[in-house]
């Protein structure tokens, strides 16, 4: 025998949402999305934002100062160096022309005295090149320096950066008085080069500095980013979970409304909104609520009257035989409608009971096969059905229940499909593992038509116009379905393969070994 | 409303805009070639009053004064008309050419030879200046050879070397110019027209 | 209920001869309706429309089984049912109009052996009548008349309990249940089986009839009915009397 597995989403959703109007409160989705973070949500664009303007002015500060206070740096220790040099070059004789020897020993008299820091100096005259050092001529100094210094009467300075290292060249051309305020070229350029690692170590201290100074404040930034986020989300999230919350049922649920912004104005709209929402569904609760009240109330009224006429149907039946034969149809005829009535009514009380909630599950642990087999017995469908109903399936259901299912299902076969009517019992697996008592009613009759299929389980629905009420109240399936609801299963009704009939399929969860009742 | 996500270029830019300065000029960066104050003036011996001023010539081609003392200058003959040493004496001194000391520093005269029999003729011009007529074609001169001779000539006559000088050669005569060391951009002599 | 319980198979009328009914019943219409029915299956039947007057005919007509609507002006249903219940082992049925569920177990609760839905044919009124009355059959022949367990003492052809030589004052219901489970001990029984033999459902009866009418026989029977002796539970199964 094949079974079909259940549908994952059976019973477990409907279920809870049968049993009586508590469905109130978080539910487990709602704890698990409310903490959900976006990688760029409204607080992460906000925070990123509020960091990238404090980012901006305090880096803009920051390398702003920085420059400034390098160039600072750098600039007085040039400064001191140029005017130094110049210094210790006027402090010397020259012999014109210079001889290698002389200038040699000028140069490493100038190369002492360096300014801030001991430089190396060069000489350039005519086709001699001599330097304080071992090397005549320096790698250090740019042929840019050399022209300007060589073109230009005046003193002139270049940094350099060599293997990492900063130097500053200083290129100083030689003149010497010939009068008053009359000056003249010797020819002579002097360089002197200074490596500068002391103040690229300061530089580079402030460079750390000024950004150690742009991180805190980056961090301090942060602290109001944040605030402004909250003060942005909470409403945001106040009003998703309001939302959720409605859409789970508290229509009483309202926004405090703080403030007097946009989100404020937001929030009196949801409240608005709200109010309205539960004004109409309280409308329509009541209204569905007299509905049913009105239908149970019917129900209640014709019982009485019932009762007592049902009471003597039997009179009526005995007693129509002494009667001529029209009067005896008429009182057969009300003995008749008169049982009909009272099923009618009985299953009208049934659904009210249903729709109002009011229904119990009184569960008693039985054998599944057996429960069948008796309601087929009680009602001597046995030769009429075949059933197929393996023994040693223990279950925890509502027998009375669960007789009327088996019973509607089997009756409705009997009545609207075609011989042979089937009846198999089976166990399956749920998708999550859990057990499914799976009961089938199958008929091999026409089938059910697909206009009529989805409306199969509506209350008097009749799925042929011609079929007249004579047999069943047209509650039967309906009533079925609601208790296998009560009952946490499902059950649906599908033509056999190859148009071989109706099939009603009644899964239920299989339970075992619980309390008794 | 619902947008595609899409990369962000404004805060990229931005960051990196920001990044640059920061992280970028950490250390020492390096200059142009920057112009820093006067040239160095220092004493030269010997004190140009009390020798004589020739200007060679560099390797480069840049002019070069030397200072010899006047008694070590080589005996040249011909009247002196000036205090001190003539021009004469120092033009002649000028063809000689650079002395052993003065050639070990490379310099050069660059000038044509002076003939052996030669000599600079001395005559006030007008307007205080002085004209000196050469025994040589000045077109042998070349520019640098015209300012060496003309600064040559001028500080000798004057110790600031602010006589306009007019050279006269045996084919021609050039404009009267004056040794300008200070106002020239490459602070050298040129000849440049009298007044 | 669908479909409507269809008789029990057709005992011979002579197993309870012609009882005398008392209806209790506040409606003219089911009242007269359910006596006329009964009347015309033979039975000698007294009606009262308040429950006052149901007592004052119980004492005048001795009737052999009460008949008990539940929902009564004055003195309800529920009251009547304790009333009877704290003098007599009369057999009783509730008349429910509801079936609500809370009556029922009130009703049974209070002491009513059965209990019948209205509206219900005059046949099914009679066959819960007939099954409450029928003469508790001996099971075994050979067993003494009366039989000891523990404190227990049971008198099956008397029909009688006693409690440390007390005579307890049981329904037929209660008695039943009782001499069913004692006469096959430590057996278990489920309640669809009990309600098959003790109160002759043959088709799915309502389980409360048993849970109710073992915790009034236990609060009777048992010193702490807390923590039962006699009428055991077992969990998923059923009920069984011991072991002591």
């Amino acid at each position: 025998m094949r079974l079909r597995v259940p549908r994952p989403r059976g019973p477990s959703r409907r279920g809870p949402s049968r049993r009586g109007p508590s469905r109130r409160g978080p539910s487990r989705r709602e704890a698990t999305g409310g903490d959900r973070r976006r990688p760029f949500g409204l607080r992460a664009r906000l925070v990123l934002a509020f960091l990238l303007v404090a980012a901006v002015s305090a880096g803009t500060t920051a390398a702003l100062t920085f420059r400034e206070v390098r160039n600072a740096v750098l600039g007085t220790a040039q400064d001191t160096a140029v005017s130094a040099f110049r210094d210790q070059v006027r402090e010397v004789y020259f012999n014109l022309p210079l001889n290698t020897t002389d200038l040699v020993g000028t140069l490493r008299t100038i190369a002492r005295n360096g300014r801030p820091h001991p430089w190396y100096v060069y000489a350039e005259y005519g086709s001699i090149r001599a330097s304080s050092g071992t090397s005549p001529t320096s790698t250090v100094i740019t042929p840019e320096l050399r022209r300007e210094a060589h073109s230009e009467p005046s003193g002139s300075f270049q940094r350099v950066v060599k293997d990492g290292v900063p130097y500053l060249t200083i290129g100083m051309p030689v003149v010497f008085e010939v009068g008053e305020n009359t000056v003249m070229p010797t020819g002579i350029v002097l360089y002197a080069v200074m490596p500068m690692p002391e103040e690229q170590a300061n530089v580079e201290a402030l460079g750390v500095a000024a950004r150690n100074g742009a991180l805190p404040g980056l961090a301090v930034a942060l602290v109001p980013a944040l605030i402004a986020a909250r003060s942005v989300l909470r409403p945001v999230r106040e009003l998703r979970q309001a939302t959720r919350s409605m859409g789970g049922g508290r229509l009483d649920t309202r926004i405090e409304v703080r403030g007097n912004d946009e989100l404020a104005d937001l929030a009196r709209t949801f409240n608005e909104s709200a109010a309205g929402l539960e004004h109409s569904v309280n409308e329509l609760r009541q209204a569905e609520e007299r509905a049913r009240r009105f239908a149970s109330d019917v129900s209640h009224e014709l019982r009485t009257p019932l009762a007592g006429m049902l009471a003597v149907t039997e009179v009526l039946d005995e007693g129509a035989e002494g009667l001529d034969s029209d009067t005896a149809r008429a009182v057969r005829l009300i003995s008749a409608e008169t049982g009909k009535l009272a099923v009618l009514v009985e299953d009208l009380m049934e659904i009210s009971r249903f729709d109002a909630r009011a229904a119990e599950l009184n569960t008693d642990e039985v054998d599944a096969a057996e429960t069948i087999r008796r309601t087929l017995e009680h009602r001597r469908w046995t030769d009429l059905v075949r059933a197929e109903l393996p023994d040693g399936i223990r279950t925890r259901l509502d027998p009375r229940r669960f007789d009327v299912v088996v019973a509607n299902l089997v009756g409705n076969a009997l009545r609207h499909g075609g011989p042979p009517v089937t009846v198999r019992l089976g166990t399956a697996a749920g998708a999550d593992g859990s057990a499914w008592l799976v009961t089938e009613v199958a008929d091999r009759g026409p089938g059910i038509g697909p206009d009529v299929l989805p409306h199969i389980f509506d209350r008097f629905y009749k799925a042929d116009a011609a079929r007249t009420r004579s047999v069943g109240s047209g509650l039967g399936l309906a009533i079925t379905l609601e208790n296998v609801r009560l009952h946490g299963g499902t059950v649906r009704a599908a033509n056999g393969p190859g148009g071989t009939g109706a099939v009603f399929t009644v899964e239920m969860p299989l339970r075992t070994g619980e309390a008794p009742a | 409303m619902r947008r595609r996500p899409r990369p962000r270029p404004p805060a990229l830019v931005a960051l990196s805009a920001l990044a640059a300065p920061v992280l970028g000029g950490c250390g020492v960066p390096e200059t142009d070639v920057i112009a820093a104050g006067a040239p160095a003036t220092v004493e030269v011996y010997p004190y140009p009053p009390t020798g004589i001023v020739l200007f060679f010539r560099s390797p480069e081609g840049r002019l070069m004064p030397v200072i010899r003392f006047a008694d070590e200058a080589p005996d040249v003959p011909g009247p002196g008309d000036s205090p001190g040493v003539s021009t004469q004496q120092t033009v002649a001194e000028l063809f000689v050419g650079p002395l052993e000391n003065e050639r070990e520093a490379g310099l050069v005269d660059g000038l044509p030879e002076f003939p052996f029999e030669g000599i600079a003729r001395t005559a006030p011009y007008r307007d205080g200046g002085v004209e000196v007529t050469l025994p040589i074609d000045l077109r042998d001169l070349d520019d640098l050879g015209v300012r060496q001779v003309v600064c040559t000539i001028a500080f000798t006559e004057d110790a600031e070397g602010r006589t306009p000088v007019r050279l006269r050669g045996i084919d021609t005569a050039l404009p009267p110019a004056v040794c300008d060391v200070d106002a020239d951009a490459g602070g050298l002599p040129v000849p440049t027209d009298g007044p | 209920m669908t479909p409507a319980p269809l008789p029990t198979a057709s005992d011979p009328l002579d197993t309870v001869r012609m009882a005398r009914l008392l209806l209790i019943e506040d409606d003219p219409s089911v009242r007269e309706g359910v006596e006329l029915g009964l009347r015309h299956r033979g039975h000698e039947v007294r009606t009262a429309a308040t429950g006052e007057a149901g007592l004052a005919a119980l004492r005048e007509f001795r009737p052999d089984l009460l008949l008990l609507d539940l929902m009564l002006p004055g003195m309800n249903g529920v009251q009547v049912c304790r009333t009877v219940r704290e003098e007599s082992q009369l057999p009783i049925i509730m008349l429910t109009a509801r079936g609500d569920d809370f009556d029922v177990v009130v009703g049974l609760e209070a002491g009513a052996d059965d209990y019948i839905v209205k509206p219900a044919r005059t046949e099914v009124i009679e066959a819960r009548i007939r099954a409450v009355l029928r003469r508790f059959e001996e099971p075994g022949g050979g067993r003494p008349a009366v039989e000891f367990h523990g404190e227990l003492a049971i008198d099956r052809s008397g029909l009688s309990a006693a409690k440390n030589g007390e005579r307890l004052t049981l329904a037929p219901s209660e008695m039943r249940l009782l001499l069913h489970l004692s006469a096959s001990p430590e057996q278990v029984f489920s309640r669809q089986q009990l309600l098959e033999h003790v109160w002759e459902y043959s088709h799915h009866g309502d389980a409360r009839l048993v849970d109710a009418c073992v915790r009034r026989l236990r609060n009777k029977i048992e010193d702490v009915p807390g923590s039962p002796r006699y009428i055991q539970t077992l969990r998923g199964f059923g009920y069984r009397f011991g072991p002591l």
